[in-house]
């Protein structure tokens, strides 16, 4: 993908090659294709307090120079006095670079006192002078919504905004004009029919949960990431979070590939010799069945090995977590310790999944991990905002795409509940995504409760199709025999066989 | 509002040293308060807008009318003038009066954009102006 900054790669036949801005927000970078186009005339849309003001400003500072400075130029709204107050929040904002690469200008007394004319030529007159990379007009809506009140024709308003346009991509700026728009708006106005870039933010709110959305709806010149791509605001500003489905390919399977072992012995039997390095493992069974246990061996094992690993955890803390493997013998702390092993927990109930996918990329890139566990499913499923929880069959298509598209073996648990009529592996119809199935279940022998595993799928190879007999010990899970005296065995209540 | 700081006053103070140094007649002290708010009116209107930076003026002279009783004959035109400093004949009068007036307005903007930010601001209009430091220490002299 191409870099921000940078002239992108075309036809070497006299063809105009399209330079791109940083926005400084590297994520932003990719969703837009590769940058800003230079020269371009965008529009930063959305409701207010969505975020607009921040993005603005993080571009101008990411771009701004003494010999190309930004002008900001700020209208009716926000007070440019208290705008310049609450910007300097962020860790973006530098003192040093205003007033001489980053100059602010009001424009309230041309819009209240002139008409549009004024307001052009005041424009013009400070680009002429200052010779800007970045133009910044915020609030452009209050530019055309006082000049509509004071009753300026269609044509006038489509006139000024051409002619703004043109003089700014004349003189090499690269503009933004900051409006609170709705998005039934997107429809005949002129500003968006000029405008080469349009960029939306949103917030959602559902039920106590609050999702920013960014949307792309407008790059001339380049091919954007589509679709609604969350984000934060941060104390350094906004934070995108890509969707990630075209951003990583599967790898191409290895059936020669390395067989990581489970940590149980017996496992890894069942298994043809370990889970492939690079697969996706399931681990289905309901409440207490071993799920965490046979995930935290895993890791041990991955540890013992030299193999970095990574625990993203979403319904108890790190510290239990880790407590309970020293309970079984596993001394995970001193890993962490020696930043061998990373124990994330996500749980503010309003995330996305692009937004879980950066944290989990991020720690596995800080320690190159080799082994995740996510654990569970289900407390990943209840960490995400509703409105992401509708569509979590797709969320989880590109989070497992992406993870082991960099080549992460990754053991997921996943509760799913008994019933011993209806044998289902995991909820949501996920199996699909998922290279290899594992699962746990109880039944029920001479009035006690007992353990079985089996591994139902491998997509890589063979493996076994005992059902055998397991159990959790003070040291971890540890694989039996075949219940050879029992059949009907996954139905919960198995008989025994008569001889 | 706290009363104002002696970096505040300080910095008031170096502005109209600064004026004072620049002015054809360094005893003219009526036309270099008339120039200093001329000149502030000129810059600050273009970031804020008239209206913006008409306010904080409206309120330093309010503040700094409870300190310095001869302000009390000081007023804002419609344009943004500061006006009645020229029928004063005392250049003390005229000079703590302006100053303590600058001081507050200097205060104002420490308020809403940070002491960085200000200094900033005045080093456009009179770049030799020294900038002071948190502590109140002059720090070096930038432009």
């Amino acid at each position: 993908m191409p870099q921000a900054g940078r002239e992108k790669a075309l036809d070497s036949k006299g063809k105009v090659k399209i330079s791109t801005l940083p926005t400084g927000i590297p994520d932003l970078d990719i969703v837009l294709g590769g940058g800003l186009p230079e020269y371009s005339f965008n529009v930063i849309a959305g409701a207010p307090g969505s975020g607009k003001t921040t993005l603005a400003h993080q571009i101008v500072f990411a771009n701004a120079s003494p010999s190309r400075p930004a002008l900001y130029f700020t209208v009716l709204g926000e007070p440019a006095i208290k705008m310049l107050r609450y910007q300097q929040a962020y860790t973006f904002f530098d003192p040093d670079k205003v007033e001489n690469e980053i100059r602010f200008i009001n424009l309230s007394d041309e819009v209240l006192d002139g008409d549009l004319d004024t307001v052009l030529e005041r424009i013009v007159r400070e680009v002429e002078a200052a010779n800007p990379r970045i133009v910044v007009v915020d609030s452009f809506r209050t530019v055309l919504r006082k000049k509509v009140n004071g009753l300026s024709s269609e044509e006038e308003l489509q006139a000024f905004v051409q002619r703004l346009a043109l003089h700014l991509t004349t003189w090499q700026a690269t503009t933004f004009l900051i409006g609170e728009y709705v998005i039934d708006e997107l429809r005949d106005n002129p500003v968006f029919t000029v405008a080469d870039g349009l960029i939306w933010l949103s917030q959602e709110i559902e039920r106590n949960s609050v999702v920013r959305k960014l949307q792309v709806i407008k790059s001339r010149g380049q091919a954007s990431l589509p679709g609604l791509h969350t984000f934060r605001i941060t104390d350094s500003g906004l934070q995108v979070f890509p969707r990630t489905f075209s951003l990583y390919s599967r790898k191409p399977r290895d059936i020669n590939a390395l067989r990581l072992s489970t940590g149980v012995a017996g496992m890894d039997e069942m298994m043809g010799g370990g889970i492939p390095a690079g697969d996706s493992v399931i681990i289905a069974g309901p409440s207490g069945s071993g799920k965490s246990v046979l995930a935290t061996q895993f890791i041990d094992e991955g540890l013992r090995q030299g193999q970095a690993g990574v625990i993203a955890i979403f319904e108890e803390l790190p510290e239990e977590y880790i407590a309970r493997s020293e309970q079984l013998g596993m001394g995970l702390q001193k890993d962490v310790n020696e930043n061998r092993l990373k124990v994330i927990y996500l749980r503010p109930l309003d995330l996305s999944v692009d937004e879980t996918l950066r944290e989990i990329l991020d720690t596995i890139k800080s320690i190159g991990a080799q082994r995740l566990v996510i654990d569970s499913m289900n407390g990943f499923e209840m960490a995400l905002a509703p409105a992401f929880r509708q569509d979590f069959r797709e969320s989880l298509y590109r989070m497992v795409g992406a993870l082991t598209g960099i080549g992460v073996t990754i053991m997921t648990t996943v509760e799913v509940v008994t019933s011993f009529i209806d044998l289902q592996f995991t909820p949501h119809g996920i199996s699909f995504l998922t290279d290899d199935i594992v699962m746990l279940r109880y039944i029920e022998i001479d009035s006690q409760l007992r353990k079985i595993v089996t591994v139902v799928k491998m997509r890589g190879g063979n493996h076994s199709k005992d059902i055998r007999e397991y159990d959790i010990t003070d040291t971890g899970m540890v694989i039996g025999e075949r219940l050879k005296d029992y059949r009907h065995l996954i139905t919960g209540t198995p008989d025994r066989k008569t001889s | 509002m706290e009363q104002e700081t002696p970096t505040t006053k300080h910095l008031a103070g170096l502005v109209l040293e600064n004026e004072l140094a620049d002015s054809s007649d360094p005893n003219d002290l009526q036309s270099a308060v008339e120039r200093i708010f001329d000149k502030l009116n000129a810059h600050l209107s273009i970031r804020f807008g008239s209206g913006g930076y008409h306010a904080l003026l409206r309120r330093a002279l309010t503040l700094a009318a409870d300190d310095v009783s001869v302000l009390a004959s000081v007023h804002i035109s419609e344009g943004g003038s500061v006006e009645g400093f020229q029928g004063m004949t005392d250049s003390q009068s005229i000079s703590d009066g302006s100053v303590a007036m600058l001081a507050r307005l200097i205060e104002l903007l420490d308020t809403f954009i940070g002491r960085n930010l200000t200094v900033r601001v005045l080093q456009n209009v009179w770049p030799n102006v020294e900038q002071v430091n948190a502590a109140g220490r002059p720090g070096e002299s930038i432009g």
